[in-house]
């Protein structure tokens, strides 16, 4: 009878040992500091800390890069708190092969003993919520707090900007794991998402700057597992802002534009970068001549694009169109954009980096397929489709990829 | 003698019947209807399955290390009968068409004849649970001064919800995006 009650207490001990360590964490380090730290002192102190060797490597293992962006660090002020009670919030991209592949903020702080501390904290949507392109200011979903070296110390439920109940478990792996080890621990509940390689789930979606990047991911699946535990009264509030700049854009935003490529592989080049700039995938036409037509992005997602029969602006004026007339297809830009027509004989999009990069989508089959339909009813030649991404370029008609070539005009950046 | 003869010719004809059956049941085991129930349970939350339409496609198929796998998608309409599944399955009170790939290795749909007794089999147990598609018909719309024939918007990648689940020789199974 003991060890049975140990077995059950055991858990929920530790539960609520590491929410009032992470509670103790937020107020007493936050809350209840009585000084501050000022970015240049935030930056030296973590740069000897953490960064004397300058590998900013995430493990051993890992091929995922992180860069601290100092320039757009900011010093956030707990609402209704003194000024010294700040704490230094430091934007860090992740990245693999030199593509964004996550944010999180970096926090620096005294606690209450005045010694210099830190934390990795990482947003997660709650997709019920949707909420997921929101600011962050109406976050639901789930704060992860790690150490520089990855360890899980801890974490937050919020909806609507407040706390619901803490995360006292992160597991990393497998679905089955998660579950089958937790379904008779105690009275809480577990969250699990896909975690992909580069690639966002609907659950691990953060919203930042032009597009959205995902987090890290390195295993299949992240389970948190949630305490249902009191925990108010809540904090006043969050240093949820994710400073402006950070991402960079280098290609300019494609959102309403649309743009000639002379060159095919220009044309790709361009279309995965502006990929990598605004994180969602990118369309484009192939003219008869063997040149692109980028078309704009409005809508597209890092997991989806569309192929339309017009595309507007930001005031709802069309700007390029694509149609079948007399037996062959053209696309035409408004006059805004030069007025040009160009007859194209393949559609082309972008895929992310992830493990089915080279995979045509059911959608991608299915949109191949209505095009077949539509050259059959409107006695036009078949349009090809293409998905290119920074590793090959892939041919796929309704059943399928037929063909699959390393990319001949891989000058993507970063690799 | 008779008492013997009689129910063992009706059996015959009843098993006969069945196997003739154009649609068949499959049963699913249960992980796979744990899986199925959770993918059902995200169209629903997502808005994936609207107006209490929608059942789930899923096609089998073998990835590159000989691993079955699934590609599960949410469909709300009767596109299905351009090209028929011959098997589905229930979980609880949904419905899941199964499709074989058109070669091992691939999910993209091996094609059926879409006879009048399969489509009645089918008929039978999608119930209200699917739209009816409204025939296609060309609309022109007006643009930069001059008619052009409006071929729609199609969407590229994974536009609703579609996933590949992997299941593994030592009895796991792991879940992927598709795009």
């Amino acid at each position: 009878m003991k060890k049975n009650l140990s077995t059950y207490l055991k858990p929920i001990l530790v539960s609520y040992l590491t929410i009032l360590f992470l509670w103790g964490c937020l107020d007493n380090n936050v809350t209840e500091a009585t000084s501050g730290i000022s970015v240049e002192e935030a930056k030296q102190w973590f740069t000897s800390k953490y960064l004397s060797n300058a590998n900013l490597r995430k493990n051993a293992e890992s091929n995922i890069y992180r860069k601290v962006y100092w320039n757009n660090a900011f010093k956030y002020d707990y609402e209704g708190l003194k000024t010294e009670s700040q704490i230094v919030v430091v934007p860090i991209v992740y990245a693999q092969a030199g593509l964004p592949s996550g944010f999180k903020q970096l926090w620096i702080y005294k606690n209450s003993k005045g010694e210099t501390t830190h934390r990795i904290v990482e947003y997660v949507y709650d997709n019920s919520e949707k909420t997921r392109f929101k600011s962050l200011k109406k976050f639901s979903g789930l704060m992860i707090f790690r150490d520089w070296d990855d360890n899980f110390l801890g974490g937050l439920v919020l909806k609507n900007n407040k706390f619901t109940a803490g995360i006292s478990e992160l597991q990393r792996g497998t679905f089955e794991k998660g579950f089958v080890n937790k379904k008779n621990a105690r009275d809480g509940y577990y969250i699990c998402g896909n975690n992909l390689y580069c690639v966002p789930s609907y659950t691990y979606v953060v919203g930042y700057g032009p597009g959205y990047w995902h987090m890290d991911c390195i295993d299949d699946y992240q389970c948190v597992w949630i305490d249902a535990i009191d925990t108010t009264p809540p904090p006043p509030g969050n240093p949820y802002y994710p400073p402006s700049g950070g991402g960079g854009s280098s290609t300019g935003d494609y959102s309403f534009k649309t743009e000639f490529v002379e060159s095919s592989c220009t044309g790709m080049a361009k279309m995965l970068n502006i990929q990598a700039n605004e994180g969602r995938e990118v369309v484009g036409f192939l003219t008869r001549d063997d040149n692109i037509i980028i078309a704009p992005t409005h809508g597209h997602t890092m997991l989806t694009s569309s192929i339309n029969t017009s595309y507007e602006d930001s005031n709802g004026n069309t700007i390029l169109v694509l149609f079948p007339e007399n037996g062959s297809w053209y696309v035409q830009a408004s006059p805004g954009f030069g007025n040009w027509k160009y007859e194209v004989k393949a559609t082309l999009h972008t895929h992310p980096p992830g493990p089915d990069r080279n995979l045509a989508s059911g959608d991608d089959m299915a949109t191949a397929a209505s095009y077949n339909h539509q050259a059959s009813i409107h006695n036009t030649y078949q349009l090809q489709h293409f998905f290119v991404n920074n590793t090959h370029l892939g041919q796929f008609t309704p059943f399928g990829v037929t063909n699959l070539t390393p990319n001949q005009c891989n000058v993507y950046v970063g690799n | 003698m008779k008492k013997i003869i009689f129910p063992l010719l009706l059996s015959m004809i009843v098993f006969a019947g069945y196997t003739q059956k154009p649609c068949q049941e499959y049963t699913l085991n249960e992980q796979e209807g744990v899986i199925i129930s959770q993918y059902i349970m995200s169209c629903v939350r997502d808005h994936w399955f609207v107006n209490n339409k929608g059942i789930v496609e899923i096609r089998r198929f073998v990835n590159e290390k000989g691993e079955k796998c699934w590609y599960m998608m949410a469909v709300i309409d009767d596109s299905y009968k351009d090209n028929p599944p011959t098997e589905y399955a229930w979980r609880n009170g949904d419905l899941v068409f199964f499709y074989d790939g058109i070669t091992p290795t691939s999910f993209a749909k091996k094609q059926t004849t879409p006879t009048p007794e399969l489509l009645a089999c089918l008929e039978e147990v999608t119930y209200d649970k699917l739209y009816i598609r409204p025939p296609a018909k060309t609309q022109y719309i007006t643009v930069f001064g001059k008619k052009i024939i409006n071929t729609g918007r199609h969407c590229l990648g994974n536009c609703a919800n579609d996933l590949i689940v992997t299941f593994h020789e030592r009895g796991d199974y792991t879940k992927s995006i598709v795009h």
